[in-house]
């Protein structure tokens, strides 16, 4: 009798244990998979947006583009605090890109005695400094997610904060017929912007480049197929 | 997160407790089915389940269930938006966009089920097998993270989960159980992208379960 109450009371000890452990794996589990680490690099960050009007015509021939990247800098920056290193690869990119469409560049005439083009191409780059947060392991690396829709900010508990720098260039495909001012419509029917995180480490010429051929690649409605 | 260890706890302690009584714990693979495989073309290998049943009869148990799955896929799939999704103005149904990078998906599933089961042959054969239907609420955490910026959907379904399985009982004390249950979440809220969200998966579930009688 004895002998099988301690049996009885044995078996419940060991079953307390293994639910005890269960809940231990399970709770480590549970904590450090919800969203698995992908391990992305730098390059992983870059995004290409493309947006275009679809009743537009793209099927014309000429195209105007000033020989400026038109750099979005706080009022006041002097001029040569603007980095136009890479000024002249994004628009002979831009460029590239355009003569495989078959479209062709025209002078920007800026006294208004030729025909207009079809259309005015203009290019601008943006430079921000953002703060993320490194959060404490177990939700592993999510760099740059700290500014989207409002934000904890400095010294938020669990985590480490640390800066980064992201880069946006834009391009505007503008239709001159459609420019409104005065309803405040710039006439833009394709517009595109890559975004990414600047780094040093790597190879910031190859990834504009890559990037704005991108931005071309997904837009299969751009091209003149005419003479 | 409280409330789910809080359901785990409970579980499991009055499983491992009670007289008539069954606890398990499942590792538990899922394939998605439907939009939720439009979505995360992946299967899930990442998942667990713990179940307590209360027995009425040798061939009936009542219970409640906690499970969770995770699906997660990276992928560069172009996302194509319709123009009034994300800008105003009278022209905005021309707009089309076109989002390329490199996007990480997740769809974490998390049901909690009342559940019936019926059982074919004797209470302590060496294999029983069993069906069965869980009823409850999924708890869905949906996340899409492109470039620098993540949009996340959480929301409560009412589901069911049809399951047929089996028990292998080795010893006294072990007990491995098999079972397929056809999750389902009944449409609720809304997705990342704005469209029905109904969400199915078959689950594969393998583990040990302790029976007390």
């Amino acid at each position: 009798m004895l002998n099988s109450k301690r049996g009885y009371t044995m078996r419940n000890k060991k079953k307390k244990l293994i639910v005890l452990f269960s809940i231990l794996v399970l709770s480590t589990f549970l904590l450090y998979s919800c969203y698995p680490d992908y391990g992305l690099s730098v390059t992983d960050y870059d995004t290409v947006i493309t947006l275009f009007e679809s009743e537009t015509d793209f099927d014309k021939k000429t195209y105007a583009m000033p020989d400026t990247v038109f750099h979005i800098v706080e009022e006041g920056t002097p001029e040569d605090e603007i980095d136009r290193s890479k000024d002249a690869l994004i628009l002979s990119t831009i460029v590239d890109n355009m003569q495989k469409l078959k479209y062709e560049r025209v002078p920007v005439d800026t006294t208004f005695t030729s025909p207009a083009p079809d259309f005015v191409l203009l290019v601008a780059a943006l430079t921000t400094e953002n703060t993320g947060v490194i959060w404490s392991p177990g939700w592993g690396y999510w760099p740059g997610w700290g500014w989207w829709g409002g934000y904890p900010g400095w010294g938020y508990p669990g985590g480490t904060t640390y800066q980064f720098t992201t880069g946006t260039i834009g391009i505007s495909m503008i239709d001159p017929d459609k420019v409104n001012l005065d309803d405040g419509k710039f006439g833009g029917v394709w517009i595109a912007r890559l975004n990414g995180v600047l780094s040093s480490s790597v190879n910031s010429n190859q990834r504009i480049k890559q990037r704005i051929n991108d931005a071309y690649n997904q837009s299969p409605y751009l091209g003149y197929t005419g003479p | 997160m409280k409330w789910i260890y809080l359901s785990i706890i409970i579980l499991l302690v009055t499983a491992s407790v009670s007289a008539q009584s069954f606890g398990s714990i499942t590792y538990n693979a899922a394939v998605p089915q439907d939009n939720l495989r439009d979505f995360v073309d992946s299967e899930s290998w990442r998942g667990f389940g713990v179940e307590g049943r209360w027995f009425q009869s040798s061939n009936l148990s009542f219970g409640l269930s906690f499970g969770w799955n995770v699906f997660d896929q990276r992928t560069n799939t172009p996302i194509q938006i319709q123009g009034s999704d994300i800008v105003d103005g009278e022209n905005s149904e021309n707009i089309r966009a076109t989002v390329t990078g490199t996007q990480i998906r997740y769809v974490n599933s998390f049901p909690i089920m009342a559940t019936g089961h019926f059982y074919i042959g004797k209470k302590r054969e060496t294999i029983r097998i069993y069906g069965g239907a869980g009823v409850g609420t999924y708890h869905i955490k949906q996340r899409l993270e492109i470039g620098l910026v993540a949009f996340e959907e959480n929301n409560w379904h009412f589901g069911i989960a049809p399951e047929a399985g089996l028990l292998l009982r080795f010893s006294r004390d072990v007990t491995m159980i098999f079972n397929i249950k056809y999750n389902y979440a009944f449409s609720s809220g809304k997705t990342v992208s704005g469209e029905d969200n109904d969400v199915a998966y078959w689950g594969f579930n393998i583990g040990f379960a302790w029976q007390s009688w």
